[in-house]
């Protein structure tokens, strides 16, 4: 194995989604060197790209809007973890969706703002789906405005994301709407053909032909709501919606979807981000080893195929995602840190599964790396770490739907970046 | 309507074998599934076409009944056989002799074999543990059960047969010389159905002896757990058998794009549904192991677990007889009805004839079965559909057999009907449309029975929306409920071998479906 020079940094991250991409542009932002290793996909790119902040369960009342106490306790553990901590959860969260709300705006994905008033939405499939941030072109989807007006699913023969039959019928269980049309457009620049995935089909409808043909389908439509799936990378996202809406004098928005675009292009936008503030970022590596002095990890070994690299920092922020992203291993039922650094454990609070699933072996993802209240992490030896610290799901009791997804993993690494800041 | 002569009580493969026997000698037969066609012990086994060679040391009558009917089925249900051969391989718990044995009574029973060097099984099967270097080859094959079933009532149909599944029965009437009058009903279409045969048959498998108990007979019947294990992916090419006395986990099957490990034994008191346990996984993992290593690397889909109904002469678990025995009720006072017990999938077809032989000579028809000869319908030739890709064609062949002509074409003929519905079986949606339609699939299950749609490693995770839709579409079922049914019947099933990889695909299509989509049994949203 080659050996490359090594690479002196402020910070490490290791994970790059997004709570990895977070911490690094914060820091980043903060003038601090960053370095992200990553392995391969990420949760993130496979999340819906909407973001919440409360447990979906605290979501009852429609246009309610969340107290910081409903907030603590629904979320958590944040309760415990902020215990103590120099900002209140309000605080932490306004800073941190602040900030993520302009990094998205510069690469080009505009996000609803208000992050106390969350949005009733429509997935792809036709239940409804409550978050805090979404795409404004996801938000402009929002149930209560439904009611009032007409809705149709429109889908495109060929297009893998919306079956709006199906999506009509579920929908229509739900009494507060009336009972929304479906339509299927046979698209003549898909020619034909039946199985599109959503990148061919983003890739075809970047062309202009394409988009006038899905203009004069909606604009033959008679119902004023227009539901779609995801139709543009990120690149094309704001532009493409922007003209459908303006073009068709109708509300154009996209559902819901997870396993799809509105998850790639989060995980583009925030790459982009701190890569333009100055973040090295290495895809494809894996971190085989740290080197510990007493309550300080102060280098790592990272290798990509033949390549060998060591890598000496100030701080070490540990986001590489839960069981179910690879981030801890698992052997049998049992989770591990791979790097077998670290504590792991379970939450005391439990507050783990989903409602109707009984499902014994989904407690596994309750346990992850346990960390002190400022996120940082207890090693193995339970020596409380100095200058290492957690974010994101692979802390116990962040793993969706242990914790709230996304907006859980983006605060722990906000706090996670905060205090790394201080030591590195 | 004219009267039915014969009603056949259970739609497993002897069932529907008698119904099918019967009604090609001309008897006017009725047949009743209390559940769905194939839903019981023929449904829940590994799909192995014995060669009689399992049997050769242990149960001479029948190693010869498989002998035989291994080569008639061959003939007349070849496109649901893969011939892929089996091997008997000998490890370091193969007794001292035991091969010796085996080897004379597979010749005295005259059971083609071939012995095997280790270069010769290696060359056949790969992944085999490497000290093993001996080994036997005879003519096991892996057959389709849900295929040969379904067939198999098609037949039955085209002869004038009425099947009808969903239909249980629920009483009968007893008279002077007899059963008078069975009633029977159609849960979910609400309807009673009454009929008044000449004659019964108790082809209800491990529920024979229930329904025996309702005209007052006791029928000795021993019920047998066995326990599977599914893998992903072909880690065999053909059966490999352990050599060595009958021992729980000593077969590994290859079966459509999974690996089936087999068996456990243990007997079961209640006819009601079985579940594998953890620990029988884990034995089933471990006993797979000795032959194919390679197996404690795949990746377990999930284990499931059948009853085996024997005769209560034939012994105990491993050592029972597996040989049938179709009995007359007339010594019990009962004189037109008949029960089959024991057999295997294998002889389900001579289990039948013999049935139907007897069924004929009480009611004093003298026509003679056919079935050894009479092909289960024409064997398909899909070459003529160049727009569908070989895969789908192949797979259609095996799968729906004479029917899989009809089924190209509704592909081709329906709007949608080449979109790929299930990528983990190659699925399409045609495919789920041209059953959907068909009035005997009522829900889910019965139309991953009939299609394999949902039963590939992601075990419906991501196809169950699709399978909802196509359902939604033609049966106006409440597609929500039938996710969530779906999912919680899902959990039951996979708890016993979630680890590993296995556990993460489960938990992401629980964060997924019940997380993302809030789809969950009692509808409602979170």
């Amino acid at each position: 194995m080659r050996e490359l020079d090594p690479l002196e940094i402020d910070v490490l991250v290791l994970g790059g989604g997004a709570a990895g991409l977070m911490a690094a542009s914060v820091l980043a932002d903060e003038g601090k060197s960053v370095a992200v290793v990553s392995r391969s996909a990420t949760a993130t790119a496979l999340s819906t790209g909407c973001i919440s902040f409360v447990r979906s369960d605290v979501f009852r009342e429609r246009g309610a809007k969340v107290d910081l106490e409903t907030l603590a306790h629904s979320v958590h553990p944040f309760s415990d973890l902020f215990d103590g901590a120099s900002s209140t959860l309000e605080e932490i969260i306004l800073d941190m969706s602040a900030f993520l709300v302009r990094a998205l705006v510069d690469e080009g994905l505009e996000m609803s703002a208000d992050v106390f008033t969350y949005h009733r939405l429509l997935t792809n499939l036709g239940t409804s789906y409550n978050c805090s941030l979404a795409p404004l072109h996801t938000a402009a989807g929002e149930l209560d405005e439904l009611e009032r007006s007409d809705l149709v699913f429109l889908g495109f023969r060929g297009h893998p994301d919306l079956d709006p039959d199906l999506a009509a019928h579920i929908v229509s269980s739900d009494r507060r709407l009336k009972s929304p049309s479906s339509h299927w457009a046979k698209l003549k620049t898909f020619k034909g053909r039946t199985e599109l995935t959503v990148t061919e089909a983003a890739e075809i409808l970047r062309s202009e032909a394409a988009k006038e043909e899905v203009a004069k389908v909606i604009s033959d439509l008679s119902e004023e709501n227009v539901a779609v799936p995801p139709l543009f990378r990120l690149a094309h996202f704001e532009k493409g919606m922007r003209w459908l809406r303006k073009a068709t004098g109708r509300n154009v928005f996209e559902l819901v979807t997870p396993l799809s675009l509105p998850g790639q292009r989060l995980q583009e936008g925030l790459e982009k981000h701190a890569a333009s503030e100055g973040c090295i970022l290495l895809q494809d590596r894996e971190l085989t080893g740290l080197r510990f002095e007493g309550n300080r990890v102060v280098e790592a070994t990272v290798v990509s195929r033949t390549r060998e690299q060591r890598m000496r920092f100030n701080a070490l922020i540990v986001a590489s995602g839960d069981v179910i992203g690879g981030g801890l291993s698992l052997e049998g039922l049992e989770v591990r840190d791979p790097l077998s650094a670290f504590k792991v454990g379970k939450v005391k609070k439990s507050r783990v599964g989903v409602r109707g699933i009984e499902l014994k072996a989904l407690e596994t993802v309750e346990t992850g790396l346990l960390a002190g209240n400022d996120t940082r992490l207890i090693s193995k030896e339970g020596v409380h770490m100095q200058n290492a610290f957690g974010a994101g799901s692979v802390l116990a009791g962040f793993s969706y739907p242990t914790g709230v997804g996304l907006g859980g993993s983006l605060i722990t690494a906000w706090v996670a970046a905060r205090t790394a800041k201080e030591v590195a | 309507m004219p009267r039915i002569e014969v009603l056949v009580i259970g739609g497993g493969a002897t069932g529907v074998g008698v119904a099918r026997d019967l009604a090609l000698r001309g008897v006017r037969t009725m047949l009743l599934e209390r559940s769905d066609f194939c839903s019981g012990s023929s449904g829940a086994n590994h799909g192995m076409l014995h060669s009689g060679a399992r049997y050769a040391l242990s149960d001479a009558q029948s190693a010869r009944d498989c002998a035989s009917e291994n080569e008639i089925l061959r003939k007349v249900a070849g496109f649901c056989i893969q011939d892929c051969g089996g091997v008997f391989v000998r490890t370091a718990l193969t007794p001292e002799g035991h091969k010796e044995s085996f080897l004379k009574a597979l010749k005295d029973l005259g059971i083609a074999n071939q012995p095997l060097s280790g270069s010769e099984l290696r060359v056949r099967e790969p992944r085999l543990a490497p000290e093993i270097d001996e080994g036997i080859a005879v003519r096991d094959a892996s057959i389709d059960p849900f295929a040969l079933v379904l067939a198999n009532v098609r037949s039955a149909r085209q002869a004038g047969a009425e099947i009808r599944n969903y239909a249980e029965v629920r009483s009968f009437k007893l008279g002077r010389g007899g059963v008078e009058e069975v009633l029977a009903r159609d849960a979910t279409k609400g309807e009673t159905i009454r009929i008044k045969p000449e004659l019964v048959v108790n082809a209800s498998g491990a529920s024979a002896g229930h329904i025996s108990s309702m005209v007052g007979l006791s029928l000795p019947l021993l019920v047998d757990k066995g326990s599977m294990l599914v893998f992903d992916g072909r880690l065999v090419n053909g059966l490999v058998n352990h050599l060595r006395p009958a021992a729980d986990g000593d077969v590994l099957v290859p079966s459509h794009s999974a690996t089936i490990a087999g068996t456990t034994s243990t007997q079961h008191m209640r006819p009601g549904k079985a579940t594998a346990t953890k620990e029988e996984s884990k034995r089933l993992l471990h006993e797979a192991a000795l032959l194919v290593p390679a197996v404690k690397e795949a990746r377990m889909v999930r284990a499931f677990a059948g009853l085996r109904h024997l005769r209560s002469d034939s012994g105990l678990g491993r050592g029972a007889s597996r040989s049938h025995q179709v009995i007359d009720h007339r010594d019990q006072g009962i004189d037109n009805m008949v029960s089959l017990t024991g057999g295997k999938l294998t002889t389900y077809r001579l289990m039948a004839e013999r049935c139907a032989d007897l069924v004929c000579q009480k009611l004093g028809v003298r026509s003679r079965g056919i079935t050894a000869r009479e092909p289960l319908g024409p064997s398909p030739d899909l070459r003529q559909f160049p727009r569908l890709s070989s895969w789908s064609r192949l797979r259609m062949s095996s799968r729906y057999g004479p029917l899989a002509t009809e089924v190209a074409k509704h592909c081709l003929r329906s709007e949608r009907g080449l979109e790929v519905a299930c990528s983990c079986e190659y699925v399409l949606r045609g495919e789920l449309d041209f059953f959907a339609k068909d009035e005997d699939v009522r829900g889910l299950d019965d139309l991953m029975r009939r299609t394999r749609a949902g039963m590939g490693y992601c075990q419906g995770g991501l196809c169950v929306m699709k399978l909802a839709s196509v359902l939604h579409e033609r049966k106006k079922c409440d597609a929500r409920e039938v996710i969530g049914t779906f999912l919680e019947e899902r959990a039951k099933g996979i708890e016993m071998v979630l680890e590993g990889p296995q556990l993460r695909q489960e938990v992401l299509k629980m964060y997924l479906l019940a997380g993302t989509y809030g789809l969950r049994k009692q509808g409602g949203e979170g």
